[in-house]
């Protein structure tokens, strides 16, 4: 295609047709010689070699997983935009995979805790783990993005159950619709029963015997009762895991965000409400302690979830705070860096051959090096600067 | 040693104008703080390297050149009229801000049309579908730049709306402008990139309200063309 431009030169517009059809199927496939790709969907069986390989995830496991949360907005649109969502494959997830597969689950739960700098991965490799966690049987306990819970929140109530401690009733309803999408099936097949008897009040009473899915149902219903539904599943959860009844995965997004010391919620005496006077905190602290066994924690820390006083550096200590690393001490950190040659390739590679990045110019080795200088190989730097051409 | 490189050791600005005082008095041009035989500087790599092969360069060696400026740069993404454009969108100096909407805008223009390509189900469609946000743009003001303009003339005591030749820069400052209040309009309910995405798409495909302004003022020019010879008096 002949084009002239306003300066009178002539340029070819190059166009790459990607051979796949233009329907909303998976890309994978179809295409099996593109070297950035891998037709490998199931995350249990990913490894090294599959390192810096986009891997896709269909629409319907997509909703499963991620309605209620879990993919980057900016990263979900542009999935959306070029017609299927895929994510890398890269070295910490590969390795926290490595380490799930191999983990001893006698021993009490192990803390793996992804840190690096705000936009370099972090939540995507989470979400690998989401997936790599339904695929592999565990009952997913995932918080897609703990700062929701304390800068946004709608309403705090009193807690019903608790005195001294706040309700979100409203966070607590959407959190428990994303866990019953996502473990659905899984535990209706797994039968799990309370332990005790929960009483809500005069009428509402939860006896023991009964499924969890009633107290999940019961927490959908009443907004009142939700937080205390919370709190009363995942205590359930951690007995039925010790008890190796089943095998419970969590996955939190910004976890030092509940070590914060700010939250939007304001008394009448204006005085502020930390997030450690909520009971969901208390609920999800008390998950993340190793004396249970039979599951694994994987949690990640981020500068972006502490209020702009508080993002000095990027790491575990001083994210977490004294508090959250005596809490989560001791810990496996895994750091999430800048793409490496290979993987700045491959995305490279990924969105030309998504028609993203259009750029003639751009697409040449020249570009490229310009490309890596500019955005540093910080992946969503990248993503901004490449955006727009 | 190459042109590019010798322009590279030239001295800063000041000290040229402190040094070589000549170069900054009236010049034939009134605005302009630079006599007519200063030289535009040459930012494209590639045109650098044209000169040098075809001998310009040599010419060129010791002929002074005007200040660098700060929006230009040889990065493969550097558009002449989007500089311009941006440049056009900014307000109180908001150079960011305003390269952010007009990205912005290229990146809704590739969303709409990746939105097409990936709907298309046959090879000979998505040939069609043009994907690339700059020449998306390029085409579009083209498609809006008018090719007369309207001057007022009096004669007589009436006031008579002449049609006149257009320069190039005129007919691009007026199709960049009209581009630019047609996204500025209304309720502003939608933002300006939006506006902008979906403004560029239909001036490529000559339709929308910035093409129809121009064929309007076209249209004016046609009725007055009675009075063209007003122009000479």
């Amino acid at each position: 295609m002949m084009r002239y431009s306003r300066t009178c030169n002539i340029f070819r517009v190059w166009r790459r047709f990607s051979s796949i059809s233009a329907e909303s199927v998976p890309v994978t496939e179809s295409i099996t010689n593109d070297i950035f790709r891998t037709n490998e969907s199931n995350p249990v069986n990913h490894r090294v070699e599959h390192n810096s390989r986009f891997y896709s995830i269909s629409e319907p496991v997509k909703k499963q997983f991620f309605a209620g949360g879990g993919l980057p907005k900016e990263y979900q649109s542009l999935s959306e935009t070029l017609n299927g969502l895929c994510i890398m494959v890269r070295k910490p997830a590969i390795e926290l995979i490595h380490y799930l597969n191999k983990t001893n689950f006698d021993a009490p739960v192990l803390r793996y805790v992804l840190y690096g700098k705000t936009g370099v991965g972090k939540s995507l490799s989470l979400a690998h783990i989401v997936h790599y966690g339904s695929s592999a049987g565990f009952v997913l306990v995932h918080v897609p993005w703990v700062p929701k819970w304390f800068q946004y929140v709608k309403v705090a109530t009193p807690s019903s159950v608790h005195a001294n401690k706040y309700d979100q009733p409203i966070e607590a309803v959407e959190w428990l619709k994303h866990f019953s999408t996502q473990n659905g099936h899984l535990l209706d097949k797994l039968e799990l029963k309370t332990s005790n008897t929960y009483t809500w009040s005069k009428r509402e009473v939860t006896a023991e015997g009964s499924p969890l899915s009633e107290l999940i149902d019961l927490g959908l219903n009443r907004a009142k009762y939700a937080t205390g539904c919370i709190v009363a599943l995942l205590d359930e959860l951690k007995k039925a895991a010790s008890s190796k009844q089943c095998r419970v995965l969590v996955v939190i997004d910004g976890f030092n965000s509940f070590f914060s010391r700010k939250s939007n919620v304001i008394r009448e005496d204006k005085s502020m409400v930390l997030p450690s006077d909520f009971l969901l905190t208390d609920a999800l602290l008390s998950l993340t302690r190793n004396d249970w066994n039979n599951g694994a924690v994987v949690v990640s820390v981020d500068p972006s979830a502490h209020p702009p006083e508080l993002r000095e550096s990027p790491l575990p200590r001083y994210l977490l705070g004294k508090t959250g690393f005596e809490h989560l001490d001791p810990f496996v950190p895994i750091e999430v860096q800048n793409y490496n040659d290979k993987e700045f390739r491959s995305q490279i590679d990924y969105y030309i051959e998504r028609n993203w990045l259009q750029q003639p110019k751009a697409r040449t080795d020249n570009g490229r090096a310009e490309l890596s200088f500019t955005s540093g190989k910080h992946p969503y730097s990248l993503m901004r600067l490449v955006a727009p051409y | 040693m190459s042109l590019s490189g010798l322009l590279r050791t030239l001295p800063t600005i000041n000290a040229i104008n402190s040094s070589l005082g000549s170069l900054s008095l009236l010049s034939r041009q009134p605005y302009s703080m630079y006599k007519p035989f200063v030289k535009e500087p040459v930012y494209n790599i590639e045109q650098l390297d044209k000169l040098i092969e075809s001998g310009e360069a040599k010419k060129r060696e010791f002929v002074p050149v005007k200040a660098a400026r700060n929006d230009h740069n040889v990065s493969v993404f550097y558009d002449d009229l989007t500089s311009k454009f941006v440049n056009m969108v900014m307000v109180k100096g908001q150079k960011e801000l305003a390269r952010n909407l007009v990205e912005m805008g290229y990146m809704k223009v590739k969303q709409i049309q990746l939105a097409k390509y990936y709907e298309a189900t046959t090879d000979a469609e998505r040939a069609e579908i043009e994907l690339n946000p700059i020449t998306i743009f390029h085409k579009a003001l083209e498609n809006c730049s008018p090719v007369l303009q309207l001057t007022p003339i009096k004669r007589g005591g009436s006031t008579y709306q002449v049609p006149i030749p257009i320069t190039e820069n005129r007919a691009r400052f007026l199709a960049m402008k009209w581009m630019i209040l047609e996204c500025r309009e209304k309720e502003r309910k939608i933002h300006f990139p939006e506006r902008l995405a979906v403004e560029l798409i239909d001036a490529f495909n000559n339709t929308g309200k910035v093409v129809k302004r121009k064929q309007d003022l076209h249209k004016q020019c046609e009725n007055n063309r009675a009075y063209a010879h007003y122009r000479w008096g």
